[in-house]
């Protein structure tokens, strides 16, 4: 929601009027990326006598199909808009708390994409930071 | 167009309230579709990645996912207003709405869960949420009268609540919401879609 009142206030074009494909990309990198904080917790936050292997299972499931389908669709990553930054601030969630999810692994489309658009000043400026835990 | 996903979701039934106030129900064929637990071998997996309903599948065989997608697509198909142009407060109200949504059904995952693995800690911190939402619907209830997708939204919510958190009591503290939502519960679009 925030993104599209900076886009419209900004007259920008990060969202294009009709293009449902471009959102459908966008909601698939929301997708991961509530799956991946729901994990974060479960894995992080709950504490250990109270977390579910299958609860875990099935969100790991989703991320890594996410994850599947954004390789496909690493061509149309190209141009920037909603669904490449929310796919580039996704992957760099992945980075910063599953450093050993190995999602580039038998991903090379995403993972070159990736590695390009992180490096954009915009990712690079907005690293997450905060202190790793003990 | 089919919209995959069950009875039981707030989020189905608000685009399934949708399509009927936009009067295109008919154009939509409507599929349950049981989601629970994330299973690989679902046929809503291949159709979208993150195995969440609703999932819409368009005219032209291609998918749309998460319900305020859907509305926007559906409103733009049936030339509604349930997003008027730069209504920000609006869209301010759908998303308490959805938090609210969100919320609850992070609570009733929780309660599904088997007993000795469930968070009192996890569903206070929801609980919190859900009272707090309320508390801002119920301050905005008078803006609630237009047919927009933050009506439809809270309606959802509020139904989602009396469905499965029946003895909440958020009626008690919130006069102005459960008044507009008597009326809006009785329109035909929530009457064919009580959650079940």
């Amino acid at each position: 929601m925030i993104m599209r009142y900076l886009n419209e206030k900004e007259g920008g074009s990060i969202y294009v009027a009709g293009d449902w494909e471009l959102v459908r990309r966008e909601s698939q990198a929301e997708g991961m990326l509530d799956a991946g904080l729901i994990l974060r917790f479960e894995t992080f936050a709950r504490p250990e006598a109270l977390r579910w292997d299958g609860w875990i299972e099935g969100q790991s499931l989703k991320v890594n199909q996410c994850l599947d389908s954004m390789e496909k669709d690493a061509d149309a990553l190209a141009q920037v808009d909603a669904a490449s930054i929310t796919t580039g601030c996704g992957l760099g969630y992945l980075d910063f708390r599953f450093p050993d999810w190995g999602w580039r692994d038998g991903r090379p489309a995403l993972a070159a994409w990736y590695e390009t658009f992180s490096q954009r000043e915009s990712m690079a400026t907005t690293g997450p930071t905060a202190p790793r835990p003990a | 167009m089919k919209l995959l996903g069950g009875a039981s979701s707030p989020y189905v039934r608000k685009c399934r309230v949708a399509a009927r106030e936009l009067g295109i129900s008919e154009r939509i064929e409507e599929m349950p579709m049981p989601t629970y637990g994330a299973d690989p071998n679902t046929p809503l997996a291949g159709m979208n990645p993150a195995i969440r309903v609703p999932t819409l599948e368009m005219d032209n065989g291609e998918y749309l996912f998460d319900s305020r997608i859907i509305l926007r697509y559906l409103n733009e198909v049936g030339g509604g207003n349930l997003y008027p142009a730069s209504d920000w407060t609006m869209q301010r109200r759908e998303s308490i709405a959805e938090g609210m949504i969100d919320a609850s059904l992070l609570s009733r995952g929780e309660v599904t869960r088997s007993a000795e693995l469930q968070s009192k800690a996890f569903m206070d911190l929801q609980a919190v949420k859900i009272n707090h939402a309320l508390d801002a619907l119920e301050k905005t209830a008078d803006t609630l009268e237009r047919l927009d997708a933050a009506a439809i939204g809270t309606a959802c919510g509020l139904g989602y609540l009396d469905f499965r958190f029946g003895d909440w009591g958020w009626r008690d503290n919130h006069p102005a919401l459960a008044k507009w939502f008597e009326g809006f519960n009785a329109r035909p679009s929530m009457q064919a879609t009580i959650p079940g």
